[in-house]
């Protein structure tokens, strides 16, 4: 499992962020659940991701300001 | 005619026209009647004068002719020294005229002879000079015994031409005045009665001709300042006056205009005011059931994973698996109206862009073919040559457009019909089935949100009025009729220029 494909996955509400995890991970991907922008760029500092699903509309900052850091994280030498 | 204090429009109004003197009479007075009694006055003054003259003159010549008449035979009779005849000569003064005395005096003023009342002595005054010096008559004015006379002095002549004495004539002076009293007291009464009659003919003319008409004019004035702003004033009486009554209904018939434009005003931006109330109501109602729907959507997305995960799992009976469907069907039923609740509410903008008629009604079609398959009817397609692109909101008008075919599919019992057509200023797209017809309902409830005619579980009641909020969006119509033929019809409207702006 630890080198499949890892998602990124954000959502704030709960019921659908487990739901998309469950399905996700049966289907074999490593799956980072974050309920908001901020945690998802901390888990994007420390790792990366080959596939980010993002909800819009997230509590704070929305899903498209996580944009720019994948890109950084794309250039970063551990992707 | 009572006004009140209180009265905004305070008027002159005049009941007794000729006990108050109105300014246009008080013009008349002082311009016609005071010039025309003066002029008069001057005349008659003058004319008295002239006739006074006149008078005067003949009472002397009276004098001189009587002083004439008798100079001979009192010549005569002095000649020959007979003082008896000079007396009766001089008697017979009395009998000619209103004299009152007579005497002759010698050339020097000492008096000869005498009858009545005359001067004693003229010695002492200029007379005899004067008559000597001119051989002419002279009058004077003077007192004898208290009484004012007038004197009237003739030379006597003597056979050889000279003068030997003088004749006086006296008579009362105050009879020059007397001649002329009555005269002058009926001149002056007939001048006081014209000028009280030309006083009366202007005040009564004035009435008659112009302040009758006036005092109508302000009662018409007065009507309107109570408040009865329809009344309009008689053009009757002189021109001017009825020239003034057509201005003050010209100037009411303005005001009232005014006011109806006021009054039409102030009615659409009422109806402005409701309007725009509706919108806020139907935006916060929108904005409400936007919010309830995006709440309810994702529990519903989570229990239809859910029960899908468990479908999935393989491990379940039949009859759990049926339970399960019956979950996923009701979810789906509940999400289909969620989503036709957010289709209602008019979105917060619109995305009007350039669209091809055909191509949004090839889109339409090709997301209802499934269903079309699915129901096994047939679909005719019918878009005329000559239908214009336009500007719309795809979207809204992609679901309007579903919405109509879904229905029609639902009603129809073989095919259902799709066409477009144009006037060049509007786009009608018909929408057509051979279902039984419109419901025995009035058409504005059957576009009433929420109202329909299926079974519980098949519709929400949302389609139509969906339809009707994109036909307002896009300022078109929603109509919906029964086809001669069978089955129903709904017509949407679009104009094809609904705000004159370019497409952006």
């Amino acid at each position: 499992m630890s080198d499949s494909e890892h998602i990124l996955l954000v959502e704030d509400d709960r019921g659908l962020r487990e739901l998309i995890q469950e399905e996700l991970e049966a289907e074999g991907y490593r799956v980072t659940a974050c309920a908001d922008a901020e945690s998802a760029q901390t888990v994007l500092h420390d790792q990366s991701a080959d596939l980010l699903i993002s909800d819009l509309r997230l509590p704070g900052a929305d899903g498209l300001s996580l944009l720019p850091s994948c890109a950084n994280a794309a250039r970063h030498p551990r992707c | 005619m009572h006004m009140s204090k209180k009265d905004p429009v305070k008027m002159n109004t005049l009941p007794a026209p000729l006990l108050r003197i109105s300014g246009l009479q008080r013009s008349l007075l002082l311009f016609v009647v005071l010039p025309i009694v003066l002029l008069t006055a001057l005349g008659i003054r003058f004319g008295l004068g002239q006739a006074s003259q006149f008078q005067e003159k003949r009472l002397k010549n009276d004098l001189e002719l009587i002083g004439r008449a008798i100079s001979l035979p009192v010549g005569n009779a002095l000649d020959k020294g007979d003082m008896h005849a000079v007396e009766l000569a001089l008697g017979s003064v009395f009998v000619l005229g209103e004299v009152y005395g007579a005497s002759v005096f010698d050339a020097t003023g000492n008096r000869i002879a005498s009858a009545g009342i005359t001067e004693s002595d003229l010695t002492g005054t200029t007379i005899p000079d004067r008559i000597r010096s001119t051989g002419e008559g002279q009058e004077a004015f003077s007192r004898i015994g208290g009484r004012s006379l007038f004197s009237h002095f003739l030379p006597l002549f003597d056979t050889a031409g000279q003068i030997q004495g003088l004749i006086q004539i006296t008579r009362r002076a105050s009879d020059f005045g007397h001649a002329l009293q009555q005269l002058t007291i009926i001149a002056w009464l007939v001048w006081g009665l014209f000028s009280l009659v030309i006083l009366a003919g202007v005040l009564l003319g004035h009435y008659g001709g112009v302040g009758r008409h006036v005092d109508k004019l302000l009662q018409h004035m007065q009507r309107v300042a109570e408040g009865d702003l329809s009344h309009r004033a008689a053009l009757d009486g002189p021109t001017e006056v009825a020239n003034l009554a057509q201005g003050l209904n010209r100037m009411l018939d303005s005001i009232e205009q005014a006011n109806r434009e006021l009054d039409a005003h102030r009615a659409a931006e009422t109806h402005l005011l409701a309007q725009l109330k509706d919108n806020e109501k139907m935006v916060a109602i929108g904005s409400m059931a936007r919010g309830i729907a995006h709440e309810l959507g994702a529990p519903l997305s989570v229990i239809d994973g859910r029960a899908r995960r468990l479908q999935r799992a393989g491990n379940l009976d039949e009859q759990q698996l049926h339970n399960l469907d019956g979950i996923r069907s009701q979810v789906g039923r509940l999400t289909r109206t969620v989503n036709q609740l957010l289709d209602y509410c008019r979105p917060a903008a619109t995305h009007p862009r350039e669209l091809t008629p055909a191509v949004l009604i090839e889109t339409v079609i090709e997301a209802i073919r499934p269903e079309l398959e699915a129901a096994e009817r047939s679909l005719n397609c019918d878009i005329a040559n000559d239908v214009p692109s336009f500007c719309g909101d795809a979207g809204r008008l992609e679901l309007a457009l579903l919405n109509l075919l879904r229905n029609a599919l639902q009603a129809s019992v073989k095919q259902i019909g799709i066409s477009a057509t144009t006037d060049h200023h509007h786009l009608l797209i018909r929408i057509t089935d051979d279902g039984p017809g419109l419901p025995e309902h009035e058409l504005s409830i059957l576009l009433e949100p929420f109202f329909t005619t299926k079974s519980p579980g098949e519709g929400t009641g949302l389609g139509l009025a969906i339809v009707q909020a994109v036909a307002e969006e896009h300022r078109g119509q929603l109509t919906l009729l029964d086809r001669p033929e069978g089955g129903c019809e709904a017509r949407l409207l679009l104009p094809l220029n609904p705000t004159e702006e370019p497409c952006p």
